[in-house]
Order: structure tokens, then C-alpha cells, then sequence
């Protein structure tokens, strides 16, 4: 009996698994053959003069780059890239509009910039951050970028040292002192109770000299608070934001003690700052203690950097100026009520019960903050020479 | 084990009376000429059986038959110590005492039957009939055709014995023997085949070796009834616990210290005559990825190639495959530059990528097997026109893409690091269907196929024994001498599977 | 082969079957409900619900020691009688199946939501039921040696994004600690709660085993902390990485680990990360259909339980097609089912049976002391 129950059992399975192998086929379903996808290594997001998105996308080329490099030797010269543009109701009514003109389908795992239009940036931001979280081919480390220049204009520059604007963005941004901000980056910082955060703003400089080339380059940065963009900062401002959120890494400032006329080229890195809220008889400040190293690059005055003396005045010197720096920022950004040094969350941890009670209007309070800076940098290196 | 056994039972038509004369039981009668007429009789048609008439001593002459088969039995030997020392005698034999006295051989049987006069007699064995005695004496002189112990073919190292095991079963023996010198050296002989009567050996030492083990192997070759068995790999198909697996379950090698190895650790082995190639029982999953070169250099080389190896095996399995899913299903997970570069190289391919990994992979597989039988002089030749042809012209023609010949030479490469030949195969074989999986499904295919070979891997066994035993059941004990090869002195155990007996391998430490 | 033998798995085969059954699931569908009740202290419910891990080892061993060598299926029926006992036995394994369904879809929406948007979910679903049926009708002894086998990945998933994550986790998210008193993360204990009482599966396969209690229960709180650990360790890679959004997206430790970047080459590796992570869920799938069969087999009385493998994964299937067919439906309803399936299934079936054992037990002392 039960042997007899076995193969029926045996032969219904057999059957079962030979019709699933034919259904299998439709596992296809999710098949994207290499051929048939077209790389987009950067995205662009605008609003044009209807108000409608204006999406563009920097495509690779892989035709144009496979007879470059096999046929003439000035692969570099051969243009990699294309730009492609559609507008829509959505962000992505205005991708789909673009899918709707090219052969293949765009994929976007390798997109590297998402660049966001001024016009975007001031209305509409929030649909940027929604649409990219919420599809699953771009990356939480896809860095973004505002732009006061057109859109379409830094898809299609074509840099000179990199493939193509995008790759070139995603590799600037990890150097210097520069500001990186990732979609993860924006999105964690916007969901903070004033809802503010930054991102570097990008634009095309001219080329000045004969000879010299168009480059690309962050100028200032961008602040947004409540889901609109409200202002700019400069580049300089800019080092305040990143010490005190510590991400700064190294850059060069040139000082000039006062009673000589010759000046004074340093280094700044490994700074590290550490911050503290205090609310004081209802009176909330920041306090901040900022280290770090200097290295000494350059010395056109006339004292020795092997005193003491000198390095003391030096390191008073940057001192003063990264505190200054940092006050400036933080000043600025008060103007715009843009909390953008994540005051809320410090304050948060140490003081939960009061921040709760201001939650609601923090943008307001935000301006009434004091911010004490304290900044000890020494020089450790001075170069080798005296 | 049932259905196996119903598989296996095949009723034998042909012994009707015609065989009988064959398989005479009779005891040998007191008359040479009637002696004589039946194995005349029995040994009708072969031209190579020599039967010799003998007048033994003056006085009284006794006459006397020998009988053998020309080319086995030692003809310089029966000269000199057998029809010299006969011819030699002053006056005929009256029993058989006296003749074993004259003969100047060690090894001399009474037999007093028909069938085992032929079965001496196609041993090798010259056999001696003496007129008026039932009995005839066997002479163990024979001498077979063999080739010298050589180094083995199949399984090469660079550090350790280069001697192989050999066709002749005697030799294997004795090879054996001389790396284990202890009387615990058990040799049990057996004859399947039933018309080769091809002599096997299971050997194991006594007192480490279960003897359940021994008691189950010796079960299982005899229900064997096939007419012939020319190589131990019919052994081995007919033994295995499971039939329907792509995974060898049975350890075969050609190295006598491997050999040795095994029975040491408390498994046993089988030799079988007229093949080089010992089985050794029970196998588990890490035996066919471990080379004895391993023990010979020191733990840190031995664990480093381990763990290269077993890279290599996840490559030669599943390189292809995951090439395929990452390219077609997560283009992702490619750096982009990589991602450039493949799109460039596959824009002029005409096929899908796994159809042009498949047949890359297919004409490797072919110029493979073709490379085994290629006749020496054209080898080189092929390999030549194989190269240009998988290789460059391939690419020129745009039918593949460069990437794919780089995969697929690692995947060949790859699938030359695992030492045992038949794992290899196995690898080899498992290799296109997860390819498939891959192209319809993506990575999780290819998770989808490791599982179903987890699954089929943990559900082996190998007499009793869990195929994939010191990792899953976790042993901590033997989990040293796995994907790493710890020092020697850190494996105090045996394998489980050896009882309880002697289970330490050492006191001290 | 030698001999036809009993199944013999050991206990800490079990455990590590568990280990995988809760961390897979746990570290994917927890912390997103968990944000929403504790914040920052959701490790603070973790750590009260193991609790109820640890008592459920406690519960395992007693069982163990007064009833030995027999499997849970079995003292129910000898605890309640024949008629309560077949019943509740009954209640229990569709509360398995439903458990076993809600899993399937769980998988299915996460592998379709995030890789696999085309593919229909009756192959997705359907591969997994497969290998789960060729699991199970290999036995427990195979699914133990594939839990032991397929261990080493699921700590190289869990670990690996871990450790890739340290440079970019801010240990700040962290606090402040238990700024509203101890009430909301002790709400949200609920859900690691209910993770944690799946340690009464094991129950289902006592008989198998070959420990003596005192083991069983020194094994079983190893687990058990391992298993916070683990989940420990993802929870603070979600916060240290998405802070607030924890709570916004529906599965974090996805998208913090679709944030691991080393160098420029090992980057954007989700898919790779979501293909391990499959095995883990077939596992904990594996051992819970072969609970479900067992015991069906038991309360039909068949001596060859391989034959419901079949029917009884054809209706998963089928179910497992028709209902939550959307994340929104899983989110909502979904969850508020399982965690009522099995906190009826895991939590208050033991805490019965345990009293009506304890009450049996005393009653039989005092019989004997009579005597």
C-alpha cells in the first residue's frame, strides 16, 4: 500500500518539478543582458521655466569608446558620454520620458552625481530626496551637488583628466577639504528636528588664460532648511561646518604676522573637535574645542621656525583664525536658520527633556544659540629647512 | 540498500550442464590417463596450455604429468627446479612427500580436485600429477607479465614517495606491506568475477579498523555478480552507499603511502588485481581535496594550499556562473571601470553572455578530453591550434569577449588544483547546470543550486560515515585536518568512525 | 548505511539552527517597528526580550529531564490526554504554517521589493519551497548538518557589514539613553520578544537529541547571547548609520549596508550580501516545515510522514500566493498577526503546558509519597 502510495507520490513530484522547470523560464524576467543597458553616470534634476521636472542623464557610450580605443590612438579625444533630457510632471515621469527615446535601459547602479538645478534645489528638493531613496538602483553613497549653472551644461563638460563630469565629481569631493555630501548624508541630517542640511554647489569656471582649461569646481555650498534650499555659503565658511561635524580633513591657509611683510604658508589636518552643549540659566551654548596639527609649508618672514617663540605666535595666529572661522559659519548659518551643524542632536543627547519642548520651532530658536570656540592647534612640523 | 540490492541481482542463464564440467568438484582420480583425459578434455581448444609428460626415476618409472599455461607460469624455474630435480631422481616417488623434498620451491600445495587444479592452473601455478596418487601439487612459480613500479600517473607531488601502485596485486602488497610492518596488517583475499576469478584484497589493521566496517565491505563485494571485474572503479560503483550522486563516495588513489595513510587513520582498503587504482573506505568529502604533499611540507605551506585549493574549487564550480549572474543580473556589483570595459568587449559579441560561456566552457571540456586521447605526437599540435582557437582567433571573430576566455581559463585552471581526478569531474559536470540557474535567476540561482548541494552533500554517507563528517557533524577533534592542515602533533584523533579503539594516536603531548 | 538508525542530532545543532532561523529574519524585519516604539534605545528591548530566550532554554531542559527521549508533540498529548492534546497540537501547527507563510512572503517581498522586480513571486517563492521540500524529506539530521555548513556565512553577512560599516558609524546616534524612562522600549520588547520565543521549536525535536539537560541549558544561553549579540551589533550599525531614518525605510540594515564602501572595490555589494542572507531564511524555512510535517504526520497517525511533504507545501504555496501581496499588507496586517500567532503559538502554549506539567508532576509526588 504504501509502496504503491510512494510512486504515485514519485510520479507527482516528477510531473510538479517538470512543470515548474517550464514555468522556470520566466525567471528571465529580471534579465538585463549587458547589450541591452546603457550606463548613466550621472544624473541631473531641474526645473524648467513651466515649472515641470527637467531630468538629464549622462550616458556612456560604449560603442564610441570601443572604436576609440581600438581604432586611432587619441582614445582621449573620442567623446565617451552623451546627454539626454526629459521633462515630466515627476522625477520620474521625466526618467521615463528619457527611457522612452533610447534603445536600451538606463541603469543607474553606477550613477556617481545627482546634480540638482537651483530652481529644483529652492522649490522642490524634497522630491529628489524621496525619488532617490525610494529606487533601488542608485546608491546611498551617490554624492549630490547643487548647481546655480544650466544642468545639461556639467553633464556635458567634459574634464580632462577624468572620463566624464561624473566620475570626475565623485573623485573631487574626496579630496582637500572639500564638502562631500552623500544622499544617505542629506537624508539622515534632513530628518533632524530643523531639518536642514548642506551640500556643495558646483558650477563651470571659465577658462582664464590662454591654454588653460574649463574646470570644475565647488565655490560654495548650499544650505537648505524645511525642505528649501535658503542660501549659500562660501567655500571658506564651508571648513567651519565640516570641523565642527568632523569631517575635515586637511587644507592650506597662508597667515600674515603682522609686523613683517613676508607670510606664512600652513598646513592644517588632523583636527578634531569636540563638542559640548551647555544650557545655562536657560541660556543654550555650544562649546566647542577644536585640535589640531599644523606643518609649516611654506616661510617668507623673517623668523627662524626652530623658536619657540615663532611656533607660538604661528600656532595663536591659526588659532584665532579657524575660531573665527568657525563663529563666521555658525553666524551665517543662523541668518538662514539652517541647522546644519547638528546643534539639535548635540543638545538632544545631553538635554532631551528641553530640546522636546522646542522641537516644533527649533528653525526659530536656532539663531539664539552662542557658540564658544576654543582652538588649540600646534605645529608639529616647520619642513626641512630652518 | 533494498533497491540496490534488486538492482543488482541478475540471474545467471548460462550455467547449464555445459558449465558444469567447468566447476567439477570431483576429486582427482588415482589413474594418470584418466586424470589426463578430463583436463584434455576441459582444456580442449587452447593452445596455450602446455601439458608435459614426465617419467620419473630407473628403477621403478613412475610417470607424471605437469600442466601450465605458457607465459604464466616461470618456464626458467621449471626447468631448474623442477624438471632438473625430477630427471635427477634415482628411483620413482612413492608418495608426495618425498617429491615436495626433491623440489627446491617454497611454495607447493596438495590439491586433491578438479576445480582447484584449474584454478591453480589459471593462477599461474604449474600443476604436477603423479600416476597412482590422488593428489596433484601446485608449484607457486609463476610469473606474470608486469611493469615496474613506476610513479603514479594521475596524482604527482614534488615532495613525498614517487612510487605508484602497479597492475600486479602481489606487488601492491608487498608495497604496502613495506610501509606497514606490523602483523595488525590484516590482507584478506577474495575472487569476484565470475568468469575473471579476479583476486582483490580488503586490507585494514586489526584493532583500529571496525570491524563492523570490514564485516560490511566483505557483504557488499560478495553480492557483486558481474562476469568480469577488470578495475576497482567496478568495484566501487557497485559498493557506494548512494548510485544516483554526481559525488564520488568512494576514495580511490594510486599512491601506496596514501594508501597507507587511510588504513592507519582506521579505514580500509581494497586492492584489486589487474589495477592500479585502491579504494580506500569509508571517503569522506575532504579526502578528494587533500593531496599527501599536504603532510609532507610543513602545516603552514600544507593550510596555505589548502585554503588556495579550496578557493579554486568554489572558482572551477562556480566561476563561470557567477560571472554570468554578476554581468547579466547585478552589474552592480562591478567596479565601474570593470563595468566599462566588459560593455566595450561585449558590444561586438552576438550571443547572450551565458550562451557564450557555455559554449566556451564547452569547447574546453571537449579539447580536454580530447587532449587525454590525443596520440603523443599531435598533442602538442592540437593544444597549439586548441589555444589559437578558444583563445585569440575567438576574440578576433567577435564571438567572444575577451573577459570570457580569461574566465574561463581560471575556471580551467582551476579545476586542475583539485588533486582528485574524479572530484574534479564532478566539478566539472555540476558546473553547467548552475551556469543555467545563474542565467535565468541571477545570484540567487546560484545560492538556490549551493543549497540543493548542501543538502545533497550532508544527506551522503559513505559506509555509515556522514560524507562531509569533521564540518557537518562538527567533530572538533578532526576539524584540524579539513580546509587547514594544522601541525601533526595537534591531531591526537583518529576519525570517529574507528570505534572506540585505539582511538589517540599518540600518548604524550 | 550500515544500519537503519534513529536521527541523533546534537543540541548545539539546534541551537545553531535557531541561531540563523532568528538572526536572518531578526536583523532584516525588527529594527524598522522597533524604531518606531523605542528610538535609540531599541537595544535596550532587545535585551529585555532575550529574557524570555533564556527562560525558553529553561523551559527546553524541563521538559527534557521529565520527559525524556520524547518529542514536544508527544507530551502534549500524554499532558492534555488524547482529545485536548490532538487540538491543541492541531492549533499549534497552523499557527507553524501560518508562521511558515508569513516567512515565505517576508522573503519573497524583500527579495522582489529590492533585486528582483520582475520576477514573479511564484518562482521566487517556489524555489525556496523546493529546497525546503528536499530538505525536509532528507530529515533533521541533513537541515542540522546544512544549519552547521551555512553558520560561517550568516557570521561573515552579519559581522562582515558590521565591521565594513565601523568607519562611517556614529556612535553619538546612541544617546541619549532611556530619555522617556523605560516604558517605550519596554512596549517594543515585544517584538525581539517574539523572536526570541521561536527557541520553543526546538521543543518539536527533543527526541533527537542525546544531552543531558545541564548541557542543554549552558548551550542554550550561549545562544542565546550569542543571538543578541549578533543582533546587537546590526542594530548599531542601523542607528550609528541612518540615526532618525531608521525608522523610515522598511528594511535598515539593507540600506546601511548598501552604504559599505572599501576602497573602490567592494562597493555596492547588496546583492552578494542578500544572496547569504537566503540561506539563513531557508534554514529557519527547512526546520519549521519539518516541525509542521512530523507532527501532521503524528496526528494522522502515518508511519511515512515524507508523503505530506507534498500536499502540505503545495497549500503553503498556494496560500503563500494569495495573501499579504504587497509590502503595505505585510507591514500592516502581516505583523500584527505574527506577532499575535506567535506569542499564541510560542508563548502561551508552553507557559500551559509547563503548568499542567508541573501540576501532573506534583500530583504524581504526592501519589508516591502515598504509596
Amino acid at each position: 500500500m504504501t509502496i504503491r502510495l510512494k510512486a504515485i507520490v514519485r510520479r507527482i513530484t516528477c510531473s510538479l518539478l517538470i512543470s515548474v522547470l517550464i514555468l522556470y523560464l520566466q525567471g528571465c524576467a529580471d534579465l538585463k543582458e549587458i547589450n541591452n543597458i546603457i550606463i548613466v553616470t550621472a544624473t541631473g534634476l531641474d526645473l524648467n521655466d513651466e515649472g515641470k521636472v527637467e531630468a538629464t542623464v549622462q550616458l556612456f557610450l560604449p560603442q564610441a569608446a570601443a572604436s576609440g580605443s581600438s581604432g586611432s590612438q587619441s582614445a582621449s579625444q573620442t567623446i565617451q558620454s552623451s546627454v539626454l533630457s526629459g521633462s515630466g510632471d515627476t522625477i520620474s515621469e521625466a526618467i521615463n520620458n528619457i527611457e522612452k527615446h533610447v534603445s536600451r535601459q538606463l541603469f543607474r547602479g553606477h550613477d556617481r552625481a545627482i546634480i540638482i538645478g537651483r530652481r529644483m534645489a529652492e522649490k522642490r528638493i524634497k522630491d529628489v530626496l524621496d525619488y532617490c531613496m525610494r529606487f533601488r538602483e542608485i546608491r546611498q553613497r551617490t554624492n549630490l551637488f547643487v548647481t546655480n549653472d544650466p544642468v545639461p551644461k556639467i553633464l556635458e563638460y567634459q574634464p580632462f583628466l577624468e572620463k566624464n563630469s561624473g566620475e570626475l565629481l565623485s573623485k573631487y569631493v574626496r579630496k582637500d577639504g572639500n564638502l562631500s555630501v552623500t544622499l544617505k548624508d542629506a537624508v539622515v541630517m534632513n530628518t533632524n528636528a530643523g531639518h536642514s542640511f548642506i551640500l556643495p554647489m558646483i558650477s563651470i569656471e571659465a577658462a582664464g588664460a590662454q591654454g588653460e582649461k574649463k574646470t570644475m569646481e565647488i565655490t560654495r555650498s548650499a544650505l537648505f532648511s524645511k525642505n528649501r534650499m535658503v542660501g549659500t555659503i562660501s567655500h571658506d565658511l564651508t571648513y567651519g561646518q565640516l570641523i565642527l561635524t568632523h569631517r575635515f580633513w586637511q587644507t592650506v591657509y597662508s597667515l600674515k604676522l603682522s609686523p613683517d611683510p613676508g607670510q606664512i604658508g600652513i598646513n592644517i589636518q588632523n583636527v578634531k573637535a569636540d563638542v559640548h552643549a551647555v544650557i545655562r540659566h536657560g541660556h543654550w551654548l555650544i562649546m566647542a574645542n577644536v585640535t589640531g596639527d599644523g606643518i609649516i609649508f611654506e616661510n617668507t618672514t623673517r623668523w627662524n621656525m626652530l623658536n619657540s617663540d615663532t611656533i607660538w605666535r604661528v600656532e595663536r595666529a591659526v588659532n584665532r583664525k579657524i575660531a573665527a572661522n568657525i563663529k563666521d559659519s555658525v553666524r551665517e548659518s543662523q541668518k538662514m536658520k539652517s541647522d546644519v551643524f547638528d546643534f539639535y542632536p548635540t543638545f538632544f543627547r545631553k538635554y532631551p527633556e528641553e530640546c522636546l519642548k522646542v522641537e516644533k520651532n527649533w528653525n526659530d530658536f536656532y539663531p539664539s544659540i552662542d557658540v564658544q570656540v576654543k582652538s588649540h592647534f600646534s605645529v608639529i612640523h616647520s619642513g626641512i629647512k630652518q | 540498500m533494498l533497491n540496490w540490492l534488486r538492482k543488482n541481482k541478475r540471474i545467471d542463464h548460462s550455467s547449464s550442464k555445459n558449465n558444469t564440467k567447468y566447476n567439477d568438484i570431483k576429486r582427482l582420480a588415482r589413474r594418470l590417463s584418466e586424470n589426463e583425459r578430463i583436463i584434455r578434455q576441459v582444456y580442449a581448444k587452447s593452445s596455450d596450455v602446455v601439458i608435459k609428460h614426465l617419467t620419473l626415476g630407473k628403477a621403478p618409472q613412475i610417470r607424471a604429468l605437469l600442466i601450465y599455461i605458457a607465459g604464466t607460469a616461470d618456464v626458467a624455474q621449471i626447468d631448474e627446479n623442477v624438471l632438473k630435480p625430477l630427471y635427477l631422481l634415482k628411483e620413482g616417488p612413492s608418495d608426495l612427500a618425498s617429491i615436495k623434498n626433491t623440489l627446491s620451491i617454497p611454495d607447493i600445495k596438495e590439491i586433491g580436485s578438479f576445480d582447484t587444479v584449474y584454478q591453480e592452473v589459471s593462477n599461474g601455478h604449474p600443476v604436477l600429477f603423479i600416476d597412482r596418487l590422488p593428489q596433484a601439487l601446485s608449484l607457486g612459480i609463476s610469473k606474470w607479465s608486469t611493469r615496474q613500479v613506476e610513479e603514479s600517473s594521475t596524482e604527482f607531488v614534488i615532495r613525498g614517495a614517487k612510487e605508484g601502485f602497479i597492475e600486479s596485486l602481489e606487488t601492491n602488497t608487498s608495497l604496502v606491506r613495506k610501509r606497514i610492518r606490523t602483523p595488525r596488517l590484516k590482507i584478506e583475499r577474495m575472487e569476484i568475477g565470475r568468469y575473471t576469478h579476479t583476486p582483490m584484497i580488503i586490507s585494514y589493521i586489526d584493532g583500529l579498523c571496525d570491524p563492523d566496517l570490514v564485516r560490511e565491505i566483505v557483504l557488499r563485494v560478495r553480492r557483486i555478480s558481474e562476469d568480469g571485474i577488470y578495475d576497482s572503479g567496478m568495484i566501487q560503483e557497485y559498493i557506494q552507499d548512494v548510485s544516483w550522486s554526481p559525488f564520488p563516495t568512494v576514495f580511490s588513489t594510486e599512491r601506496p603511502d596514501t594508501f597507507c595513510g587511510a588504513l592507519v587513520e582506521g579505514r580500509a582498503g581494497i586492492l584489486v588485481d589487474g589495477s592500479p587504482h585502491a579504494i580506500v573506505l569509508p571517503s569522506t568529502f575532504f579526502m578528494f581535496f587533500s593531496s599527501p604533499e599536504d603532510y609532507y611540507s610543513g602545516f603552514i605551506i600544507g593550510t596555505a594550499i589548502r585554503i588556495l585549493r579550496t578557493f579554486y574549487m568554489m572558482i572551477a564550480l562556480l566561476g563561470p556562473s557567477i560571472y554570468v549572474a554578476v554581468t547579466t543580473f547585478h552589474q552592480e556589483l562591478i567596479p565601474t571601470t570593470l563595468l566599462i570595459s566588459i560593455t566595450q568587449a561585449h558590444e561586438q559579441v552576438p550571443f547572450p553572455t551565458v550562451v557564450e560561456a557555455l559554449i566556451m566552457e564547452i569547447t574546453f571540456e571537449a579539447l580536454r578530453e580530447a587532449g587525454i586521447r590525443l596520440p603523443r605526437a599531435v598533442g602538442p599540435t592540437i593544444s597549439i591550434v586548441g589555444a589559437l582557437v578558444i583563445g585569440q582567433a575567438a576574440i578576433q571573430a567577435s564571438l567572444v569577449s575577451p573577459l570570457m576566455v580569461i574566465v574561463v581559463s581560471i575556471t580551467a585552471i582551476a579545476s586542475f588544483m583539485i588533486p582528485h581526478y574524479e572530484a574534479s569531474n564532478t566539478v566539472r559536470l555540476l558546473r553547467f547546470p548552475i551556469m543555467i540557474l545563474a542565467s535565468t535567476f541571477g545570484l540567487l540561482g546560484i545560492i538556490f543550486s549551493f543549497i540543493v548541494l548542501l543538502i545533497h552533500l550532508s544527506s551522503l554517507r559513505s559506509f555509515g560515515v556522514p560524507y562531509l563528517e569533521p564540518l557537518a557533524p562538527f567533530k572538533k577533534a578532526s576539524i584540524i585536518d579539513t580546509l587547514v592542515r594544522g601541525p601533526l602533533w595537534t591531531m591526537k584523533r583518529r576519525p570517529h568512525f574507528t570505534g572506540s579503539t585505539w582511538n589517540r594516536r599518540r600518548t604524550g603531548h | 548505511m550500515i544500519m537503519a538508525h534513529k536521527e541523533i542530532i546534537s543540541a548545539s545543532q539546534t541551537y545553531i539552527i535557531l541561531y540563523l532561523g532568528i538572526v536572518s529574519t531578526g536583523i532584516l524585519t525588527i529594527p524598522m517597528p522597533l524604531y518606531r516604539y523605542a528610538q535609540q534605545n531599541m537595544w535596550v528591548s532587545l535585551l529585555l526580550g532575550s529574557f524570555i530566550g533564556y527562560l525558553m532554554v529553561l523551559l527546553i531542559s524541563f521538559f527534557r529531564k521529565y520527559f525524556p527521549e520524547k518529542n514536544m508533540g508527544e507530551i502534549i498529548i500524554q499532558l492534555l490526554g488524547k482529545t485536548l492534546g490532538h487540538v491543541s497540537l492541531f492549533l499549534i501547527l497552523c499557527f507553524f504554517a501560518f508562521e511558515e507563510i508569513y516567512i515565505l512572503k517576508e522573503y519573497q517581498l524583500y527579495i522582489s521589493d529590492v533585486f528582483y522586480q520582475f520576477t514573479s513571486p511564484f518562482i521566487i517563492i517556489g524555489f525556496m519551497i523546493l529546497v525546503c521540500a528536499y530538505a525536509v524529506k532528507n530529515g533533521i539530521e541533513v537541515i542540522a548538518r546544512c544549519a552547521q555548513l551555512i553558520l560561517p556565512f550568516i557570521l561573515f553577512v552579519c559581522f562582515g557589514i558590521f565591521f565594513l560599516l565601523l568607519p562611517d558609524i556614529q556612535f553619538q546616534n546612541l544617546f541619549p539613553v532611556l530619555e522617556k524612562g523605560l516604558i517605550p522600549p519596554l512596549k517594543g520588547s515585544v517584538l525581539p520578544m517574539v523572536w526570541y520565543s521561536e527557541f520553543f521549536w526546538m521543543t518539536f525535536c527533543l527526541g533527537s537529541l542525546t544531552e543531558t539537560p545541564k548541557k542543554i541549558i549552558k548551550s542554550g544561553f550561549l545562544c542565546v547571547t550569542a543571538i543578541t549579540v549578533t543582533i546587537l551589533l546590526t542594530f548599531i550599525a542601523d542607528l550609528g548609520i541612518l540615526g532618525l531614518y531608521t525608522g523610515l525605510t522598511l528594511y535598515p540594515i539593507s540600506l546601511a549596508e548598501r552604504y559599505i564602501q572599501v576602497g573602490t572595490f567592494v562597493e555596492r555589494t547588496s546583492a552578494f550580501f542578500m544572496s547569504i542572507w537566503v540561506l539563513g531564511v531557508f534554514i529557519k524555512l527547512a526546520f519549521l516545515s519539518f516541525i509542521i510535517i512530523r507532527n501532521s504526520g503524528k496526528l494522522l497517525h502515518m508511519t511515512e510522514e515524507r508523503l505530506l511533504i507534498l500536499p502540505i507545501f503545495i497549500i503553503c504555496f498556494w496560500i503563500s500566493l494569495r495573501i499579504f501581496n504587497s509590502t503595505a499588507s505585510l507591514f500592516q496586517t502581516g505583523n500584527f498577526l505574527i506577532v499575535v500567532a506567535m506569542s499564541c503559538s510560542n508563548i502561551a502554549f508552553p507557559a500551559l503546558f509547563f503548568l499542567v506539567a508541573c501540576l501532573r508532576l506534583k500530583i504524581n509526588k504526592k501519589m508516591v509519597l502515598k504509596k
